[in-house]
């Protein structure tokens, strides 16, 4: 706390301690003596979430994490290993000469697959039927 | 039952909490009752309002129940000084919406209060000033405030609670009290020469306000 020249000793810490004495009185009245109460009761209809996970998802989380953790690769053994299956797919897809693309009309014995090379006569046959007559 | 719930009151916070973990009824209730009163009084410090204070209380106390696994103890805070957090924020939560849907009523809630015997009509209006003052703050220098004037953490648990590291905190807290002195003085709640001093009469420089002249 400073004193100046003309006798006024006033500065910050007289309002400082102005301030902090209103600050204390400050009180907070009493809470509802039951809110506790309310709180434990309120609980018992509330579903715990991640317990509820725990158990049911629990175990099987678990094996899952275990298994992974198992098979753990160093990066880049992983990288090359998820490039050598995408290959292997696209080749295997290569190999089986297209798709065999299987439509309703085979339930009800109009036609059979069709290739996808037999584009038009897939678009003839279902042209002829409306949307109805499968149903 | 009876001896179990004895049993968990020697609990620690953390022990209660991996029991809620697993479930634990009792040792929620435990809990409850144990800081009910603490985070009751951190509530109303932000929303001065019996109801409202209740409502974020048993909120914060249901979400606790509802997930519990939100509590981490490996992070190393204390239950408590977690836990001031959640309140904390739906506080902020309330405040806002409430801000939104109506505007301040500090007024309004002041005057609900129920005054004490001894209590003047001139205390009530200094404390109705200081609450128009604690709620113009900022959100995060009012909950530094609270947190270390009332609440009574160590500056570097109010820290934790905010997310920031102890100097800003520091400065929230001076920033929080110079405002407080710069309009609870304006207002003439604070008695401040200076102010007299700078305003002056007549223009002149004087060490106290020269009231009626």
């Amino acid at each position: 706390m400073g004193k100046r020249k003309d006798g006024v000793v006033m500065d910050r810490d007289v309002l400082d301690e102005q301030l902090d004495a209103l600050l204390a009185q400050r009180t907070v009245p009493e809470m509802r003596s039951n809110l506790a109460h309310r709180i434990i009761e309120a609980s018992q209809d509330v579903k715990q979430d991640d317990v509820l996970y725990k158990k049911v998802g629990g175990a099987l989380l678990k094996g899952a994490v275990s298994i992974l953790d198992s098979v753990a690769l160093p990066q880049p053994v992983f990288a090359v290993a998820v490039v050598v299956v995408m290959i292997g797919g696209a080749v295997l897809g290569a190999r089986t000469g297209g798709l065999k693309v299987t439509t309703l009309l085979n339930d009800i014995g109009y036609a059979s697959s069709y290739d996808n090379n037999d584009v038009e006569t897939f678009i003839m046959a279902t042209d002829s039927f409306e949307y109805g007559d499968f149903l | 039952m009876h001896s179990k719930i004895s049993d968990l009151e020697e609990l620690s916070d953390n022990d209660l909490m991996v029991r809620v973990q697993k479930a634990d009824h009792e040792a929620f209730a435990v809990l409850v009752n144990r800081h009910i009163k603490l985070f009751f009084s951190a509530a109303y410090r932000m929303y001065p309002d019996v109801n409202e204070a209740e409502d974020i209380v048993q909120e914060a106390f249901l979400k606790l129940w509802s997930r519990p696994q939100i509590w981490d103890a490996s992070k190393g805070a204390k239950f408590t000084t977690w836990f001031y957090r959640v309140v904390t924020n739906l506080a902020i939560d309330h405040v806002r919406k409430r801000k939104n849907a109506k505007g301040s009523d500090v007024l309004e809630r002041i005057m609900d209060k129920a005054p004490g015997q001894d209590e003047t009509l001139e205390e009530m209006q200094k404390q109705m000033i200081l609450e128009e003052a604690i709620a113009a703050l900022p959100e995060r220098q009012k909950v530094a405030l609270n947190l270390c004037f009332y609440e009574g953490l160590s500056n570097k648990d109010a820290a934790q609670v905010m997310d920031v590291n102890v100097k800003a905190l520091e400065s929230l807290l001076m920033r929080a009290k110079k405002g407080l002195k710069d309009i609870l003085s304006r207002r003439g709640v604070l008695d401040d020469p200076a102010q007299g001093e700078e305003l002056g009469c007549n223009g002149k420089k004087k060490g106290r306000c020269c009231y009626g002249s």
